[in-house]
Formats: structure tokens, sequence, C-alpha cells
């Protein structure tokens, strides 16, 4: 049976395909078009996955879309209701768009699979938002039974919920409605502080570790009334994302000492502390949900979805402080795993089909995008005149590591590319961990991105109790944990004003990936999911003896991470990198053609 | 290469001469069309309604139009973007010209009338001491409930008011707990 999952219309569409519940590919509509978090309807994604499948005509039983279009349109004619007569801008904005495509969702589906060659569907299906949420984060996972938490911006009217998974059946419980919503609450902050709405939450959270939560208690009072149960109410007095077109108003700009931030003017103290703050009370109202949800549920086993789930620190708290034994974390945890939860939602909860519970969850190490031959990617690098070097087994991950060993900033590009935010080692940047300068030459050099901005460690799973203060695996980076105590150095406390004095500090023996507050956002890197990225870490542990590379994701600043083998060429040649490995080739900086384009490419490129 | 990354990265044929040829062939069929309509409606406008300055305006202009598509595509490339972007400016500003009446014949005194009646469709009010905002979620979700772009309101209980920290009604885990058997 194959069944297509489809998220879209909101931000970072996606498409999958599950055959008889396995889950055969899924990719995000971004990759393909190379706009990033791209919320058109995802017709690349969805043609590569049919492809993938070998899907032949009139063969696709059942598309499955995210949630249910009506009860969200409904909802913003609602909320016009509320507010008017304030809120006629956004209303203007938003219904065209509604009346042209959101609310013809069926007719879309139907034209694009045609479009695809892919024929007519059997049926089209609609999960609701946080349904999908819940689905890819229980079903997607080892567990047999769990409690599961999603919490994100809004869906229809959900903006949390709690759930039971069994077996092969799922039960929302409890649900938290618009506008009260943690994610948005955590989206005003981001505005503030002078990062976009829906992408640069990852920058806020990167900021608090150098602030002090010096407003936590102003939030407390004035923005939530956060209950014991991890329940909590807005005060919206303060925001101004139901009828404006910003999400914070000016009582919360007197609240915190000013207006917002402008986009990329210098960072204050103001900022740090704000984020600090606010992820203060993220990561309480995370814990107090966690609690609630192992009292109403009874489960040791905890799975997180929703975009909030992305939030690795308050994860990290979660599986620290928490209740549960143990945490699973869908990879994909924002609106493109929604895809994936919508067909798995079909398959098991709509179809009935068993689980497999073999101790491994379903994501495949979350790898399940493109991959291209290393024939194909020779032929290419032929037809151009690329200089190449081609490697063996073995030769080739020895190489990429003594290339890292020496400080060599090396673009690994091989196998299936990964689906959901992290570049898991496929679509990666590579680094020495060790290096006290890599984190500020991979911001300003090769990412051109803010320097203070951390990098994530991808360690060997078997040694990553070596690294970091951490008893569970990690494999999707999404989870932090302090840097072992015995691999700390002595830190002198920097002024704040010094932001890149602070940023160049060594904390530790792999500086380049420990934050300001002594902890990392690990990936454990297992030989079963990813062979070759395994044996370049342990050759590299062979030379060095750290078992620690630093990774970033293949892409600059603004561009969705690299898809193909040209888009990884054009990234290399337009960055500082200095080796490129594209599956069993080799291609060093020094050796390649002048690269051309016309005019600055970085204009083209949206901030993100 | 497979089929799955030829869909991808069909590099082969992505040639600069090839774009460009795309391109050309774009520009040709929405001239083409565009001319042909123009030709038509300055026709119909001359001869048949007797608009004839209008008409013989139109005709001149999609003429000129289907020949460019014709002979010379790439000439039409400027214009067909100014048009675009023209077409796009006359849809915002009828969107605002057809909503704006909308909101303020529905919208405005619909608000009014429900602020009067204290009603508020988002529950904005703060909540009393002891409560819980957590909501329970009575109804489960089926064949036919996924067969709908819409969920089923439960106004109730959203009305309902539980104590802080109070569990869900345990019948709601029955549900699952019964249904959930062990898996492959």
């Amino acid at each position: 049976m194959n069944i297509l999952g489809i998220s879209a219309y909101y931000h970072d569409s996606a498409a999958c395909l599950l055959q008889d519940g396995r889950l055969v590919a899924a990719a995000q509509e971004e990759r393909f078009t190379r706009r990033k978090h791209d919320a058109a309807f995802p017709r690349h994604a969805l043609r590569y996955c049919l492809a993938e499948g070998g899907v032949s005509r009139d063969a696709v039983d059942a598309v499955v879309f995210y949630d249910k279009p009506v009860t969200k349109f409904v909802r913003i004619l609602k909320t016009a209701f509320a507010v008017a007569p304030r809120g006629l801008p956004t209303f203007v904005q938003a219904v065209p768009t509604w009346m042209r495509r959101k609310l013809w969702i069926p007719a879309e589906i139907a034209t694009e699979l045609d479009r695809a060659g892919a024929g007519r569907c059997g049926r089209v299906l609609f999960t609701e938002h946080h349904e999908a949420h819940a689905a890819s984060a229980f079903f997607a996972s080892p567990f047999e039974n769990a409690a599961i938490l999603t919490l994100d911006g809004v869906g229809e009217w959900a903006t949390s919920s709690l759930s039971a998974g069994r077996g092969n059946r799922l039960r929302l419980l409890e649900e938290i409605h618009f506008p009260h919503s943690l994610g948005l609450l955590y989206s005003a902050f981001t505005y503030f502080c002078g990062f976009r709405v829906n992408s640069g939450e990852y920058k806020l959270m990167g900021l608090a570790p150098y602030g002090e939560p010096r407003y936590e208690h102003t939030i407390r009072e004035h923005l939530i009334d956060l209950r014991e149960d991890g329940s909590f109410r807005l005060n919206l007095d303060y925001f101004d994302y139901l009828g404006g077109l910003r999400m914070t108003n000016a009582r919360f700009a007197d609240l915190f000492d000013g207006p917002p931030r402008t986009a990329e003017s210098a960072l204050t103290r103001r900022e740090c502390d704000l984020a600090r703050s606010i992820q203060a009370v993220t990561e309480d109202a995370v814990l107090r949900m966690a609690r609630h949800a192992h009292r109403a549920t009874g489960d040791r086993r905890l799975c997180l979805a929703g975009g909030v789930a992305l939030n690795c620190v308050a994860n990290g708290r979660v599986l620290r402080e928490g209740p549960f034994d143990e945490l699973w974390i869908q990879p994909a945890a924002g609106d493109a795993g929604g895809a994936v939860g919508a067909a798995l939602h079909a398959w098991h909860q709509l179809e009935g089909g068993d689980r497999v519970l073999d101790g491994q969850d379903r994501m495949a190490g979350a790898y399940l995008g493109p991959a291209f031959s290393d024939a194909d990617i020779a032929a290419w690098l032929d037809a151009r005149d690329y200089s190449y070097t081609t490697l063996g087994a073995g030769e080739l991950e020895r190489d990429a590591a003594r290339r890292i060993a020496a400080g060599e900033v090396v673009g690994l590009f091989q196998g299936r590319m990964e689906f959901g935010p992290r570049a898991l080692g496929n679509r990666s940047i590579v680094g020495d961990a060790r290096s006290p300068r890599m984190q500020s030459v991979l911001n300003l050099k090769i990412k051109y991105r803010e320097s203070f901005r951390p990098f994530a460690p991808s360690v060997l799973a078997e040694r990553a109790h070596e690294c970091f203060d951490l008893d569970a695996p990690s494999p999707y980076m999404l989870l932090t944990a302090p840097v072992a105590r015995e691999r700390w150095t002595e830190t002198k406390d920097e002024p704040f004003d010094d932001i890149i004095a602070t940023v160049n500090q060594v904390r530790s023996d792999i500086p380049a990936v420990t934050h300001v507050d002594q902890s990392a956002r690990i990936q454990t890197v297992h030989a079963e999911t990813n062979p070759r990225y395994h044996r370049i870490i342990s050759e590299f542990a062979e030379l060095t003896g750290c078992p620690t590379v630093i990774n970033t994701s293949f892409n600059v600043r603004g561009e969705p991470i690299v898809c193909t083998p040209s888009d990884a060429y054009r990234c290399f040649m337009r960055t500082e990198m200095d080796t490129l490995v594209l599956g069993n080739h080799v291609l060093e900086k020094s050796a390649q053609p002048a690269w051309n384009e016309d005019g600055d490419w970085r204009d083209d490129l949206p901030l993100d | 290469m497979s089929t799955a990354s030829r869909q991808v990265w069909n590099w082969r044929d992505d040639t600069p001469t090839r774009r460009r040829e795309a391109a050309v062939a774009r520009l040709r069929r929405t001239g083409l069309v565009g001319g042909v309509v123009a030709l038509v409606a300055g026709t119909v406008l001359n001869l048949v309604l007797g608009h004839v300055i209008v008409g013989r305006l139109l005709v001149t202009l999609g003429a000129l139009q289907t020949m460019a598509a014709l002979w010379r595509p790439h000439l039409l490339a400027s214009p067909l973007r100014w048009l675009q972007r023209f077409g796009q400016l006359v849809g915002a500003g009828l969107a605002w010209l057809l909503l704006t009446p909308l909101w303020l014949l529905v919208f405005v005194p619909v608000g009014w009338w429900l602020r009067l009646r204290r009603r508020d469709p988002l529950h904005r009010a703060p909540l009393a001491a002891g409560l819980t905002a957590w909501i329970p979620r009575r109804r489960s979700s089926d064949a036919a409930s996924a067969a709908r772009q819409f969920q089923d309101e439960d106004r109730e209980a959203r009305e309902l008011e539980r104590p802080e920290c109070a569990l869900p009604a345990p019948e709601l885990l029955a549900e699952v707990d019964d249904a959930g058997g062990p898996s492959a």
C-alpha cells in the first residue's frame, strides 16, 4: 500500500512516501527549489518520493494532508471577529491566499499527482495538525507505549497536545488552544530580538547562554500564567499577532526597556538577557508538561514533536530532570515532519497496520532523501573538467580524517540526504573540534553568519561518554548536554561588550563545540545508520585521540542545505572550504578552475 | 542514473542552452495566447460591439504580440514581466477593494456585537486560580473524520472548569489501552 504524506502552505513544506508502513522517502521542498523554508505545495518533493518508491500510475492508495484546512480557516475568521476593527491588513493579506489555494487541497493534490505521472489517487485524507505531529513522534519511535507531547506555534486550534500511544493506536487526551501558545511566545521574543520568526528561533536559543535571566520574573508576571501542570494562558495585551502584522506591540516594548532590535544591528546585553529569560521560562513549561504527561499516562517513555521540540536545551533538561526513563524526539519535529506523521497516522490508526518494534526507530537515521551514485558524480565532474581524485573505501575515510586533523574544513557529501533541519553527516561541513579558531572560521568564512552561533559535535556513539555528560543516544542532534567535566579548561570572565572575546574563549579541549555555558548540542554517530561517517570519525580519533568532530550543515546562511552534487560544488566554491568529498571523489579547492559569478551571490540569499 | 536521482538532478538536460530554449518556448507560448486573445477581443469589440478605436488598438497590440511571439519571443520578456507586476498590483488593489467593505459591513459589526455580549471566540480571559488550561480531548478521530477537511468542535470541553493538575478522564486512556494491542 502506497501512502503519501504532505505538509504545505505554512513553512517547510514536505512530502513522504510510506510503502506498507515502511518510510521509503521523505524530503523538504526547500531542498529542491533552493528557497529556504519554502511553503509552496511540495511538488518536487512529491515527485522525488514517487520516483524513489518506483510508484507506478494509479498506484497511490491515499494522500494524507497534515492538517484540517477548513478548521484552520475558521480559526482565522474567528480571530478576525475577535479583533475587529483592528486586523484589516492581516485579513486582506490572508483571505486571497486561502481562496486561491489553501481551501482547494484535494484538487491541488489531484493535479500535482497527475502532472507527476502518478495518475489518480485512491483517497485524500486529512489529519489534525497535532495528531500528525503526535503520530510522527510515536509511530516512528522505537517505543511500544509512550506519552506524547507536541508543542508548536499553532495548528488548527491546538498549540500543544498530550497523547497516549499504545502499540499501533494513538489517543489525544488534552490540548491547549490558540491564542495561548508556547511556540508563539518564543517566536515573539525571536521577533523582538531582531531575528526572523520561524527560522531565527535557533539563534535565540544559541544566544541564551550569553545572558542572565533578569527578565524571567517579568515574563512570568506579565506575559504567561504558567500552571503547575504545564498548562498556561498568555496575556494577549502584550502581543500583536492576533490582529497586526508584527508579533509584539508597544506595551511589550515598554516592558522590556525599549523597541525591538533592528535586524542585523549589534547585539546588546538586553537581547542576551531576553533570550536567556524566555529560554528559562520555556524549559520550565516543557518540564512541567512532561511531569503532567507522566502523571496522566503512567508511561516511562516520552515522545516529543512540534517546533518547540527542536529546542534541544529544553529537551536535554527533560531527559535529565524529567520523570521519564527514555525520550525520543522526531528529527523533523517541525512542520516538515507533519507529512511523515500524517502518513503514519493513516497507516496505523486508520488502516490498522502493525508496528515493527525491534528496538530501532523508523526514521533510518533521517537519511530519507535522494542519493547520487559515484558514477553519476564522476560523469558530471568530467563533463565540467573539475579536478578530482577518486579513492577507495577505507582510503577515503583516512584521507578525510587526515585533512580534518590538519585543520582543513571539509565538505562532506555522501549517501541519502537528511530529512529535517539537521545535517547528520551526509550533507555536512566538518572540521576539527579541538581547534580554538574553528568556530569563528566556520561562522565568518564558511557560513557567513553571526559569530555567536555555536556549532555542534558529532561524536562516536560508543565513546560519547568520554566527551560529554550524556548517557542516552542523540542520533538526531536534538539534545544538549554538558561537556565532560574533565575536559573543561580554566576560563576568565570577559566583559560582555566583547562578545567575540567571549565566543573565542577556550572552555574545554574541544573548544569549537563547547558553548559559553559548557554545553554542546550532540550528535551521536552510529555505525549501523551511517557507517562511512562513523569510519571517518574513528580514523580521526585514531589520529588525534579525540572521537569528536565539528559538524555543521552544508550550506551558507540563508540557503537550504545542499541537495545535489552541483549544489554542493557551488557552495564549496563560494566559501573558503578547503576540500569537498563528493561520494568517493575528493576535490581540492586549490585545484579547481576559477569560480566566477555575476554580482554578489549573497544578495540573492535572503537573511534568515 | 536511477529514476529518483534523475528526477532530482537531471544535469545532462539542464544545460544553459536547454534552459534558454525552455525560457524561449515559455515566452512564445504566453505571447501567443495573449496575442490571440487580444486579436479576438479586439475584432469582437470592433466588428460586433462597435467600439472601433479600442477594438483597433487591441487588434494592433494583439498582432504585434503574436508576431513577436512567433519570430522574436525574447522581446516579450520585459513587457510580460511588467505586465505580471501590474497584474499583481491590480490583484492586491482588488483584494482591498472587495474585502474592505466585507470587513466593515460584517466583521466589524459582528465583532462589536460579540464584545457587547461579552463573548470572546478566542477565550482570552485570564484563567481563575486553581484551574487548568488543558482542554480535554473527548472526540476521537476515525476514518470518517479523516475524510473531512474540518474537525468537529467540542465547545463544551472548552468551557469545562477542571482543577489544576487534574488528570484526563480514565475512559479516554482506557480507549487506547483497550485498542492498542502489541505489534508485530
